[in-house]
């Protein structure tokens, strides 16, 4: 199909103007760097954006890590030093201690940021309680099992290591802050068995400072531990992978620093010492759009850009196009047969070299036309001039006259016949200057031509003719009919002895004329006929007369018998209506 | 009534056969003299009125055509080698009844000349039928408004003309016509030739002119229009069936 389309188009450029041709060039070579810009834009476009995306996206983790890293550092600092407190290691080991001071020492430690997180500390069996804020009822070991407390995997650690990090525990404190992030070490005594436990939790307000201004569309903490993952943006989302789609792709632990699905990047900062990582979002679809609307502006461009192509070609192509049509016009012109020069216009050189080229051609032509014009004159003169020195046809009949009247003053009535008969025959012959002749005329002419013929061969000749008067007026062209009694005297007729008959006939059979020229002389076999005998020169002339006035209306036949005569038969067939006259 | 014929002929040959040939008498036809130039010719013209004119083209002293053309003879017959095309459209204008090519075959003659002598008995019983309403005054009636513009054009033209050597060819270049249109349209509206009716407006201005005693016939047919004081006594014969002189003399009364 596309093949078929391809043959047809380049079939239909083969036969166009030139016209069309440069201008589809001028179009097409004008559409290229449009073609190449678009493609460019589209591939490149898509890609840069995409590397910029993730460039960005990374360096902002990079940030929002180091500040995540920050923040825990300080916190986790700060329950090391709760742990390690006198005062609150004798509290959990029931000593004695005013209230007011083991409360001073606690928010001394936290220094101003307890609306940021709640410190409480627990004794081993849960009866010395102590918090920033209300004391948070998860940490109340006296009403859970040692396997349920969130303490229970701070147990199992060693001594150095005896922090624990994590998201598990979130719940409202009484000022409605969320708490998103816990840590819990253990409270050891001298002889560095665990008499308590501190825990830090952290609320969501003071993750505000690490989102902030960095431009992603999330921002997640992710537990690798459990696979667990918070929303630091939207608190509330908070779970398994499973409600983080963006999340599909990545594996732990990391291979990559970013990863990709249709519609986000996904950037991850891992917090050292901890299996937290922070992780940023970026919504592509939001530049997608932009890139969209970016594309349609290029092809919004583009369009406008072919269609200046467009009108560039057309004005190029008719500036270079217009001399060649001139040019070609006038060989339509000349073709035509006007060859009058025409004055050059085109500004470009070829061109104008080119119509100059042509305008001299036409001047030669025209002065050679008029060499041949003068020629022939000359020659007409001369012809003329060679005809006037001939014989005046106007002193042959004038002494035929003569002839006449002497014969008939002299009673010599032969001659007289015989030199009026021939008078009427040269007339036909030579004067004659119509073309077509009436049948009665062709008839007379015939008559006077058998009068002759009678007088020079005496009674063994006879003649009979017979003319239809219904087409007497009827006009054929001239000398068709004579030639052919001619050929029947000189060829049938002149070698044959005893009576001579010619028969000329001229009737109307149906719609057709046939016009018949009898003889019984010697005949001749039809089949042995030269083609280029002398009398055939007669009979030639007078079918291709006929062929040329009738086309194929008109038919000659020549019937023959060797001993018994022959018959020529002329057809005109009856004319159809809309057939030439 | 016999026609008299004249011969112009410069071949003396030609003209003895002519004049000796027997087809004349056979026609009715009187053959009253014969010459052999264009100026005897015309002068034989003037002077005897001949019906019909047998001329050559070529002649000495002038051309059988101009002959013809200075007499205003329309009943002529021309014989000629020449089959010139020429000729024959000036033969035509000035017309000459027919035209035949040498040798002169004996039917062809006879043929013209009958044709030539039922044209001239038309004409002439059209004029006896014009002058029998002339009576008493001999003013043959003529119509003069006629309600055709073309017709009433032509009458026009013969008023201011009749003096002139005019024609059907004449009236018909001056109305932007064709000669055998008027002519035919002149016969379908008045009931008379072109030719007749010019001839009738003469005799009638001929008539009313020999009242005046001081003018000769021959004043009197130049002051009229007639080319010919012969072609005016025939016609006055035609006319009112008598000579121009037997009309003064007998109908005129004395002044």
């Amino acid at each position: 199909m596309m093949r078929r389309n391809t043959a047809a188009v380049s079939r239909s450029l083969k036969n166009s103007s030139l016209f069309t041709r440069l201008f589809l060039s001028f179009f097409f070579v004008m559409l290229i760097p449009l073609f190449f810009l678009a493609v460019a834009h589209i591939a490149l476009g898509n890609n840069a954006l995409h590397n910029t995306l993730v460039q960005q996206s990374e360096n902002n983790i990079d940030i929002a890590g180091e500040r995540m890293q920050h923040l825990i550092d300080d916190y986790r600092h700060k329950a090391y030093q709760i742990s390690t407190d006198d005062q609150i290691r004798s509290v959990v080991r029931h000593q004695k201690v005013s209230g007011g001071e083991i409360f001073e020492r606690l928010f001394s430690i936290m220094s101003g940021d307890t609306y940021l997180a709640t410190a409480s500390v627990v004794s081993k069996d849960g009866k010395v309680r102590l918090s920033t804020h209300l004391f948070p009822e998860q940490y109340d070991i006296r009403y859970h099992s040692n396997e349920t407390t969130p303490f229970f995997e701070v147990n199992r650690l060693d001594e150095k290591n005896s922090t624990i990090i994590t998201s598990e525990y979130r719940y409202l404190t009484q000022t409605a802050s969320l708490v998103i992030l816990n840590i819990l070490r253990a409270i050891r005594d001298d002889q560095m068995q665990i008499s308590g436990y501190v825990a830090l939790d952290i609320h969501q307000e003071a993750f505000e400072e690490i989102t902030r201004g960095l431009g992603f569309s999330d921002m997640l903490l992710i537990d690798s531990s459990n696979y667990r993952a918070t929303s630091l943006v939207h608190v509330d989302k908070n779970g398994d992978f499973s409600l983080f789609p963006s999340l599909e792709t990545v594996t732990f632990p990391l291979t990559a620093r970013s990863y990709f699905t249709s519609n986000h990047i996904i950037s991850l900062f891992k917090i050292s010492n901890t299996s937290l990582y922070i992780a940023g979002i970026t919504e592509t679809s939001r530049y997608k759009d932009a890139m969209s609307q970016y594309g349609l502006i290029l092809f919004a461009v583009i369009l406008i850009g072919a269609l200046i192509a467009l009108s560039v070609a057309l004005i190029i192509s008719q500036f270079i196009g217009r001399p060649v049509n001139r040019l070609v016009e006038r060989m339509g012109k000349v073709e035509n047969g006007d060859l009058t020069p025409y004055r050059s216009t085109s500004p470009i050189k070829e061109f104008h070299q080119l119509e100059h080229s042509f305008n001299s051609m036409m001047k030669q032509i025209n002065s050679l036309l008029e060499l041949t014009r003068e020629e022939a004159d000359r020659v007409r003169e001369a012809e003329r001039k060679a005809l006037e020195a001939q014989m005046n046809p106007h002193f042959l009949y004038n002494t035929l006259n003569t002839i006449t009247s002497l014969a008939k003053i002299n009673g010599q009535e032969q001659i007289q016949l015989i030199s009026v008969k021939l008078g009427k025959l040269l007339r036909n012959a030579i004067d004659n200057r119509e073309a077509e002749v009436t049948l009665k005329e062709s008839f007379s002419l015939i008559e006077s031509y058998m009068t002759i013929q009678h007088i020079r061969y005496g009674d063994k000749l006879n003649c009979t003719l017979h003319l239809d008067p219904s087409i007497e007026e009827m006009k054929t062209p001239k000398l068709i009919i004579q030639p052919l009694v001619e050929n029947s005297i000189v060829h049938g007729l002149e070698m044959k002895m005893g009576e001579w008959l010619i028969e000329v006939t001229a009737q109307r059979i149906g719609g057709d004329i046939h016009i018949v020229v009898k003889d019984n002389g010697i005949g001749f076999d039809v089949h042995k006929i030269k083609p280029d005998s002398s009398s055939h020169v007669g009979i030639g002339n007078v079918r291709s007369r006929l062929a040329l006035r009738y086309k194929d209306r008109s038919h000659l036949k020549i019937e023959s018998e060797p001993g018994k005569g022959t018959t020529v038969t002329i057809i005109i067939k009856e004319q159809k209506e809309g057939d030439l006259p | 009534m016999k026609y008299t014929v004249l011969i112009v002929e410069d071949e003396q040959i030609v003209r003895k056969e002519l004049e000796q040939n027997p087809l004349f008498g056979k026609l009715g036809l009187t053959v009253i003299c014969s010459c052999d130039n264009g100026i005897d010719g015309e002068r034989l013209i003037r002077e005897k009125g001949p019906d019909i004119i047998i001329s050559d083209i070529r002649l000495p002293g002038q051309d059988g055509l101009t002959m013809l053309k200075n007499t205003q003879s329309h009943n002529a017959i021309i014989l000629s080698g020449h089959s010139d095309f020429e000729y024959m459209r000036r033969a035509i204008l000035i017309g000459v009844s027919d035209y035949i090519k040498k040798p002169i075959d004996d039917q062809e003659l006879i043929d013209s000349l009958s044709r030539l002598i039922k044209k001239i008995r038309n004409e002439e019983q059209e004029m006896a039928h014009l002058g029998s309403h002339s009576l008493p005054s001999y003013i043959i009636p003529l119509p003069s408004k006629v309600k055709n513009h073309v017709i009433d054009n032509a009458i026009c033209f013969i008023e201011k003309n009749y003096k002139e050597s005019i024609g059907l060819q004449e009236a018909a270049q001056h109305l932007h016509v064709s000669e055998s249109h008027l002519s035919r349209l002149f016969k379908e509206i008045t009931g008379i030739n072109f030719m007749g009716y010019l001839n009738a407006y003469r005799m009638n201005k001929a008539v009313t002119l020999m009242h005046d005693p001081k003018l000769n016939i021959s004043m009197v047919c130049s002051l009229s229009g007639f080319p010919t004081p012969g072609y005016f006594a025939k016609l006055f014969r035609r006319f009112h069936s008598m000579t121009p002189t037997h009309f003064r003399d007998t109908v005129l009364p004395p002044s």
